[in-house]
């Protein structure tokens, strides 16, 4: 099985690749590419619960409740050429659910009618690509991903694109009475990954991807830095980006890829 | 002569007479009358999303106005004394002004009438669990139910094929061709149409501001910021995450620590929790529309709360959590907000800019029978 860890692209490479992409179907032979999500906390990878303790950085307990974020424009491309599979998705990790036959979880997103063929990379962006984030839920049908007004935000002009909201126990006393709510959006949280990989999709047939998320990782910096959770436990503001910021720059590290099947 | 003719006359009005009776023998024919149904073009604000409408149920005219006949109409219910506007009265909002839904013969429901305003747009279920997904699914529902109209599915297709004046519109609305092809899918289906022009808000104060039509005061700017949390130096009030615009609703399922339980499975109305079987559901319900609040009374989905100052001030004082974190589904932005009696008044300010009535003045939302 290949892990690999995703790099996190500048945003203008991603622009002149993705404007590259031909997600036509056009009659060419299709498979279907399956995206398992593991939403973890820590190197145990204990999945994410809001009755699952894990040791924060600060020497407290946590819990992780909800883990939500939109992936925008999901591609698979080579040297040559990106193909958009989803220009958007929203995914919800909160509370997931082990099949403990298959180890996945019920997270999972699938695409179909991607392109037969061999391919170099798995690319996609958390948060909502800034030619979608100009838009509004109101451009939208209501059952669209983006027609979502929870996840839009009047003070930003822009879609909130990851929430990761939990508790922390800060008294030690098993209460966990301190909420953290942090929510990211506006276009430079944009954040795009790649991981490196080879995959192929056969015509007709089923690939399937696995994506890890460690949310220790997205609070711990790979110095060591962490979010001070207890001075700031909400964060959703214009004009005030600094910890989510710190977040989403975090993706690269937390975010990890397996090739489970093709 | 005169005999013969006589004869003859005689002859003419039993062969009139026969003809006569082969038509009533075939009464449930529909098919004569003509079927030209007329988009229903719907006048979504600007700016709002678009609302989905099923394929297999497109607005039309003919449509719109048959279900709009059969929603104020008591025939769907078993005595005929309540029909589906007794408890969804467009001057309350399409809701009505008691804590728990009254039905037939004064039975008690269990949960709050909900609001109509603006349900097409909904996509992630209705009523208060979700436990519905379309509204012509949902449609159905309170006919059949013992404490709302009580009436058989199977009776109320009978009365309406029984009805010549609904047996036409269905054709018309349909293009049935006999008074037999009306069903429940049709009834569900009209009644649907009807409840999918209900549109209120595009005229409220809150949007001519938007549109810079008009200003917002001061309070009421206050009022804003803190609803949204657009300016840091305000309180922020934690509102929009649910109540966001156009719709000021979000339409999900979240528990907002209205009820002081200690356990998961003590919630007295499990609420979401009987639709998905999920203990972590237990006391979630279905956010709301803000628009046209002041048009209703009593809140929440057991109406608790009878007056808005009551919900704010719920809001306020951070809810009720119970002490083991493992039994705490209290969503997370359920907190003490700490406002003072001003910054209450502002919020207060800006809520009232939500109300827009114009609604009731569409000929299309108001009842035919009067």
């Amino acid at each position: 099985m290949n892990k690999l860890h995703f790099f996190i692209l500048l945003p203008l490479f991603l622009f002149v690749f993705s404007a590259c992409g031909d997600d036509d179907d056009n009659g060419t032979p299709t498979g279907t590419l399956e995206i398992f999500f593991e939403p973890i906390y820590g190197e145990d990878r204990g999945l994410i619960s809001p009755t699952t303790n894990f040791s924060y950085a600060s020497g407290n307990d946590i819990r992780v409740i909800r883990s939500d974020m939109y992936l925008g424009n999901i591609s698979l491309g080579t040297a040559s050429a990106t193909t958009v599979l989803s220009e958007i998705e929203y995914v919800s990790l909160g509370e997931p659910k082990m099949d403990e036959s298959t180890g996945l979880t019920d997270k999972f997103l699938v695409l179909n009618n991607v392109p037969a063929g061999s391919y170099s990379f798995f690319e996609f962006g958390i948060g909502v690509p800034p030619e979608l984030n100009s838009k509004t839920p109101s451009d939208f049908s209501s059952s669209h991903p983006l027609a979502r007004g929870g996840n839009y935000w009047d003070a930003w002009d822009s879609y909130i694109f990851a929430k990761l909201e939990g508790r922390l126990d800060v008294n030690d006393d098993g209460l966990f009475s301190q909420n953290f709510i942090y929510h990211s959006g506006q276009d430079e949280l944009y954040r795009i990954l790649r991981a490196n990989i080879p995959l192929t999709i056969s015509e007709g047939g089923t690939t399937r991807l696995k994506i890890v998320i460690d949310h220790e990782k997205l609070l711990i910096n790979e110095d060591g830095e962490f979010v001070d959770i207890e001075e700031t436990p909400i964060d959703h503001s214009a004009g005030d980006l600094a910890l989510v910021r710190f977040i989403a720059d975090n993706y690269g590290r937390a975010f990890s890829l397996e090739l489970l099947s093709q | 002569m005169n005999f013969r003719f006589g004869l003859v006359f005689l002859f003419l009005v039993m062969l009139f007479i026969y003809a006569c009776k082969d038509e009533v023998m075939n009464e449930g024919d529909l098919s004569f009358i003509p079927f030209d149904p007329v988009e229903y073009k719907l006048e979504i604000p600007e700016g709002w999303p678009q609302m989905e409408i099923p394929e297999d149920n497109p607005l039309t005219y003919e449509g719109v106005q048959l279900g709009r006949r059969l929603f104020f109409d008591p025939i769907l219910s078993l005595d005929n004394t309540i029909s589906c506007a007794t408890c969804h009265v467009p001057e309350k909002g399409f809701s009505d002004n008691n804590p728990i839904a009254v039905g037939i013969g004064g039975a008690l429901g269990t949960r709050k009438t909900m609001s109509l305003i603006n349900v097409g747009f909904n996509q992630n279920g209705l009523l208060w669990d979700g436990a519905v997904m379309t509204l012509e699914e949902q449609s159905l529902h309170p006919i059949e139910d013992p404490v709302e109209m009580n009436l058989p599915l199977e009776e109320a297709i009978q009365r309406l094929r029984d009805h010549e004046d609904y047996s036409v519109r269905f054709r018309k609305a349909f293009g049935i061709g006999n008074v037999d092809e009306i069903n429940k899918d049709l009834l569900a289906k009209a009644l649907a149409q009807f409840q999918r022009i209900i549109i209120a808000g595009g005229e409220s104060q809150f949007e001519k501001v938007m549109r810079g039509e008009l200003s917002f005061t001061d309070e009421q700017l206050n009022g804003w910021e803190m609803f949204t949390d657009a300016n840091r130096l305000v309180v922020d009030a934690e509102c929009a995450h649910c109540h966001i615009r156009p719709l000021f609703n979000i339409n999900e399922y979240i528990n907002n620590g209205i009820t002081p339980v200690e356990r998961l499975f003590d919630h007295p109305d499990p609420g979401r929790g009987a639709v998905t079987g999920r203990e972590r559901d237990y006391g979630k319900f279905r956010t709301v529309t803000l628009i046209n609040w002041e048009l209703r009374k009593n809140f929440m989905h057991d109406g608790r709360f009878e007056t808005m100052e009551d919900v704010v001030n719920h809001y306020n004082s951070g809810g009720h959590r119970p002490t083991n974190p493992d039994e705490d589904n209290v969503d997370l932005l359920i907190y003490p907000l700490n406002m003072d009696e001003f910054e209450l008044h502002d919020l207060m300010e800006f809520l009232r800019m939500l109300t827009d009535t114009t609604f009731l003045s569409n000929p299309d939302l108001q009842n035919p029978f009067l």
